[in-house]
C-alpha cells in the first residue's frame, strides 16, 4: 500500500500552493491591523500594535453597516424565494416526468443555464428602467433570484423523482390536498438537497456582482461587492481601512462556509459523481 | 351499460366526469410550476426575446425611444477593429485558465486523495477562497500585484500589457480552483478500489496507474470540469472589471467587458446587444462541441 501514499515532491508541491493560497488572508489581516505609517515601510512590515481604529473607521467610511444591511437582506429574500420556487417546480417536473409540457420546460431551463449574463443584460437595464425597478432592492431580489431557479430546479428534479409515489398516495386517500402532501411529506424529505442548494444559492448570492453593478448604483443600496468596488476603486484609497473592511466582511461568509463546507461540497460535486 | 339507443349516450358523462378529474389532477400540479414560470419568464424569456428585437436597433441605452436599423449592427460587427483584440484576449484568457485550472486542480485532487497527514487542513484552504467574491479577490491581489510582486519581479503583472493577463488568471486561479478540486476528488473517490488493487497485483506503478486507471475512469469528471471551466472564463466579468477594468490600454478587455463598455461607457446598446448574441452561439457551439467530445471518450464503469 505504500505506493498510495503522497510522495515527497508532490508534498512538497503541495505546501507551496497552500502558503501561496494563504497568503492573501494574512496580508488581509496584516493590513488591516497596521497604521498608514507602517504600512509606508513595506507590504510586509509588521505593526508595533493592533490599529483596532481601522476597523472603526471601516465601519463608518466604508459604510458596512449600511451595506451588510443591504446584502444580508436581498441574500436572505434571494435564497429563501430560490428555493420555495424551485422545489415547487420541481415537484411538478418531477412527478409529470412523463409528459412532454414539463420536460420542454426542463430543456428550457437547462439551455437558459448556458446563457452567458451579457446577453439579457441590455434588455434586462431597459425593462428595469421602464418599470422603475432601478436601484430597488425588490428589483435586485427578483433578477437574482430568477436567474438562479433553473440550476436550482434542475438540481432538485431527481431528488423529486427519487421520493415514492406510494408516500402521497396514503395521504391522498385520507383526502390531504396536493398543497398539504406537498409541504408535509415532500418538503421535509427533501431537506438535504434543499440545504445543498440554500448553502450553494448563499454563497452566490452574497458575492453576486453582475445583476448588482447593472441595478444597484445608488449609494443607499449598495451589497458589499458593490461596496468594495467603489470602496477600493477610488482614487487614493485608505488601504488599512479598506482591508479593514475586507476582513469585516470575510469573517462572517468564511465561518458560514466553513460551517456548511459538506453542503457546498455535496452541491458542487452533485453532476460529477453522476457521470 | 350500453345505452344506443338514446341519443345522449350516459357514458360520455362518465367520460366527462373522467376528464374533469384528470383536469382538476393537471391543474393541481401546474399551480406548482406558476411561480417559476412567471420569474424565469420575467427574468430570463422575456428579456431574451426582447434582447433579438433590441440588436436590431440604434438604442443608446439611455433614450425612452430608438429605430430600427435592419442588420446594421451585424454587418458593422464584421468590419469592427474594436472586436478583434477582445475576442482574441478572451480566447486566449479561457483556453489558458481552462488548461491551468485542471491540470492544478486533478493535481492537487489526487495528492488529497491519498494518504497525507492533514489532508483536511490543505482541503480547506484551497475550498475557502470560494467564498470570497470576485471583486474583493481582484483588489486584493492587485494590491499584492503592486506592493510585493512588483517588489519581487521587478514588474507589476497588472500594470504592464505584456503580462496583465497572468495576473488575471493568477487570481481566477486562486479564487475558483477549489471547485474543481472538490469535483475531481468526488471522482476519484467513485473510482472502485478493485481497480487500483487489481493494477498493482499486475505490477503497474504509480504512472502507468494514473494514466490507464485514473484518467479514463475521471471522463465524467474532466466533462464537467472542462466544461464549466472554459465557459465560465469566456464570459469572464467581474475579476477583470475590478482588476483592471479592461487595461491597461484595452490589454485585458474581455468579450463580456466589451459588451459593458459599449453599453455604458459608449452608449451603444443596441450595438453592444448584437454583440452579445453571436457571442452566445460562439460560446453554445464550443460548449456543445465539447460535451459530444468528451462525452464520446468516457468509459462504462
Amino acid at each position: 500500500m505504500s505506493e498510495n501514499r503522497a510522495s515527497l515532491g508532490s508534498k512538497l508541491a503541495l505546501a507551496v500552493f497552500t502558503a501561496i493560497f494563504l497568503s492573501p488572508f494574512f496580508i488581509c489581516i496584516l493590513m488591516a491591523v497596521k497604521s498608514k505609517q507602517e504600512t509606508s515601510k513595506g507590504i510586509l512590515s509588521l505593526p508595533e500594535r493592533i490599529h483596532w481604529e481601522n476597523f472603526t473607521s471601516a465601519i463608518e467610511k466604508a459604510r458596512i453597516l449600511l451595506s451588510m444591511k443591504n446584502s444580508i437582506l436581498i441574500t436572505v429574500c434571494s435564497v429563501i424565494i430560490i428555493v420555495l420556487v424551485a422545489a415547487t417546480a420541481a415537484y411538478a417536473i418531477g412527478r409529470r416526468y412523463h409528459n412532454k409540457f414539463y420536460r420542454f420546460y426542463e430543456t428550457l431551463l437547462v439551455s437558459s443555464m448556458m446563457l452567458p449574463f451579457q446577453v439579457i443584460m441590455v434588455p434586462v437595464y431597459r425593462m428595469y428602467k421602464e418599470l422603475n425597478l432601478l436601484n430597488t432592492r425588490t428589483g435586485a431580489v427578483i433578477m437574482i433570484s430568477g436567474l438562479a431557479v433553473a440550476y436550482s430546479t434542475v438540481m432538485m428534479i431527481g431528488f423529486v423523482r427519487g421520493i415514492p409515489l406510494e408516500l402521497e398516495e396514503a395521504a391522498q386517500i385520507e383526502g390531504a390536498g396536493r398543497f398539504r402532501i406537498f409541504f408535509s411529506i415532500i418538503f421535509p424529505l427533501l431537506k438535504p438537497i434543499l440545504a445543498t442548494v440554500a448553502t450553494l444559492q448563499f454563497l452566490g448570492v452574497w458575492n453576486e456582482f453582475n445583476v448588482s453593478i447593472l441595478l444597484l448604483q445608488k449609494e443607499a443600496i449598495k451589497t458589499i461587492p458593490m461596496q468594495q468596488y467603489v470602496f477600493f476603486g477610488a482614487y487614493g484609497a485608505d488601504y488599512n481601512t479598506a482591508f479593514a473592511a475586507a476582513v469585516i466582511t470575510m469573517i462572517p461568509v468564511i465561518v458560514i462556509f466553513l460551517i456548511l463546507q459538506k453542503q457546498v461540497v455535496a452541491g458542487m460535486t452533485a453532476g460529477a459523481v453522476k457521470g | 351499460m350500453e345505452q344506443g339507443t338514446s341519443v345522449f349516450p350516459v357514458r360520455w358523462l362518465f367520460y366527462g366526469k373522467d376528464i374533469m378529474k384528470r383536469l382538476k389532477r393537471e391543474l393541481s400540479y401546474v399551480v406548482f410550476l406558476i411561480p417559476s414560470l412567471l420569474l424565469f419568464g420575467f427574468c430570463v424569456v422575456y428579456p431574451f426575446l426582447s434582447g433579438i428585437q433590441l440588436a436590431f436597433t440604434d438604442w443608446d441605452g439611455i433614450s425612452r425611444t430608438y429605430n430600427f436599423v435592419g442588420a446594421d449592427n451585424f454587418t458593422k460587427l464584421l468590419s469592427d477593429k474594436n472586436v478583434l483584440q477582445p475576442i482574441k484576449t478572451t480566447a486566449i484568457y479561457g483556453l489558458t485558465v481552462t488548461a491551468l485550472n485542471n491540470v492544478l486542480a486533478l493535481f492537487i485532487a489526487t495528492t488529497l486523495s491519498k494518504k497525507l497527514k492533514g489532508a483536511a487542513f490543505f482541503k480547506t484552504t484551497f475550498f475557502i477562497p470560494l467564498a470570497i467574491s470576485a471583486v474583493l479577490a481582484s483588489f486584493v491581489w492587485k494590491y499584492i500585484d503592486s506592493n510585493l510582486i512588483s517588489i519581487l519581479l521587478g514588474n507589476s503583472l497588472l500594470g504592464k500589457r505584456e503580462t496583465v493577463l497572468i495576473g488575471i488568471i493568477l487570481i481566477s486561479l486562486w479564487n475558483n480552483l477549489g471547485s474543481n478540486i472538490m469535483i475531481y476528488m468526488a471522482g476519484i473517490a467513485g473510482i472502485s478500489r478493485d481497480y487500483e488493487e487489481a493494477s498493482m497485483i499486475d505490477g503497474a506503478n504509480g504512472r502507468q496507474r494514473f494514466f490507464n486507471i485514473t484518467v479514463p475512469m475521471l471522463m465524467p469528471s474532466f466533462t464537467i470540469c472542462i466544461t464549466l471551466t472554459l465557459t465560465a472564463s469566456l464570459r469572464e466579468f467581474g475579476t477583470v472589471l475590478a482588476a483592471t477594468g479592461g487595461g491597461p490600454a484595452g490589454s485585458s478587455q474581455t468579450v463580456a467587458i466589451l459588451i459593458y463598455d459599449y453599453m455604458f461607457k459608449y452608449s451603444r446598446a443596441g450595438y453592444a446587444q448584437a454583440i452579445s448574441l453571436v457571442f452566445m452561439v460562439f460560446l453554445m457551439v464550443i460548449g456543445l462541441l465539447l460535451t459530444k467530445f468528451f462525452r464520446s471518450k468516457e468509459v462504462e464503469a
